[in-house]
């Protein structure tokens, strides 16, 4: 039975330039990805310290993980992973 | 996600990126200005030549295109390099605040780009300037108009020109057009009388 990451949470550190919704509708479109949810925590000069939800029947975080280095984002940290055995009968 | 989809997305991507960085904002200045010194260096040179008593439409023709080219040529290279270094430094200090490279970032592609296209824009702003006046002078090359007539329609055009720049200009600042044109209007009628001045001077 398979095991997939349904839910991950990354505290990540963003260029201002980026604007947060292309940042999300980028990530939205990656494969096992159904909804992202950004919230800014803090606001510097240049960057701004977000909390990143990634949430999806079958989340890749390396494609994550791909997507925030192509967009100029560096992940601080995972700082929760919530994973689900599929086919599993509540 | 198709191939076509994604190459359409990281565009996208790269669009949105060139508006966040003023692209637009800075692309617009560049060939104002440049188209700006384009018509004025070009209506100068066409005025002082047939002032001092040029006559000759080959060497007015051809220096004429010779200098656009060369304006082309200068905006291309100095705006090129220019834009290059102060992007790069910009990118640098991101680099510095993420802890990160962003050599292979979106951002860094879309810095490039930005460069890029405001090096051409700075060619084609001051090239297009002075070719649009430099165009009535080829016509006295293969006699269907007079010399004279042709330097006028030079200096009329330059001076419509320059009227339709500032007009442009006003017409996204709250001064309103017409406010704009006649002042860019003014400073090619002042370049005339220099002009006109030097010729009695020299």
């Amino acid at each position: 039975m398979k095991v997939a990451v349904v839910r991950v949470v990354f505290d990540v550190l963003k260029p201002r330039e980026l604007d947060s919704t292309d940042l999300a509708r980028s990530l939205c479109e990656l494969n096992g990805v159904s909804l992202v949810n950004i919230v800014v925590r803090e606001v510097d000069v240049r960057t701004e310290t977000i909390r990143l939800i990634v949430e999806g029947a079958d989340v890749d975080i390396d494609d994550v993980l791909d997507k925030l280095d192509e967009m100029g984002c560096a992940v601080r940290s995972i700082d929760s992973v919530t994973a689900k055995r599929q086919g599993e009968q509540q | 996600m198709s191939e076509d989809s994604s190459w359409r997305e990281r565009l996208g991507l790269l669009l949105d990126y060139l508006d966040a960085t003023d692209f637009s904002k800075i692309a617009r200045r560049y060939f104002a200005l440049n188209f700006f010194d384009g018509v004025l260096t070009m209506m100068g040179f066409t005025l002082g030549y047939y002032m001092v008593g040029g006559r000759d439409p080959h060497a007015v023709f051809g220096a004429g295109i010779a200098a656009s080219v060369a304006m082309g040529l200068s905006g291309l290279v100095g705006a090129l390099m220019t834009e290059m270094a102060e992007r790069e430094r910009d990118l640098h200090e991101l680099e510095k605040s993420l802890f990160k490279d962003l050599g292979n970032s979106v951002i860094a592609k879309s810095q490039r780009m930005a460069a890029v296209l405001i090096a051409i824009i700075d060619a084609a702003a001051p090239a297009l300037g002075a070719l649009m006046l430099a165009i009535p002078l080829a016509y006295p090359l293969v006699d269907m108009l007079g010399y004279d007539y042709a330097i006028a329609a030079s200096v009329a055009i330059g001076l419509a020109a320059l009227f339709a720049l500032g007009s442009y200009l006003g017409s996204g600042s709250r001064r309103g057009m017409l406010k704009y044109g006649v002042a860019m209007l003014l400073a090619g009628v002042s370049l005339a009388i220099i002009t006109a001045l030097m010729g009695v001077v020299l």
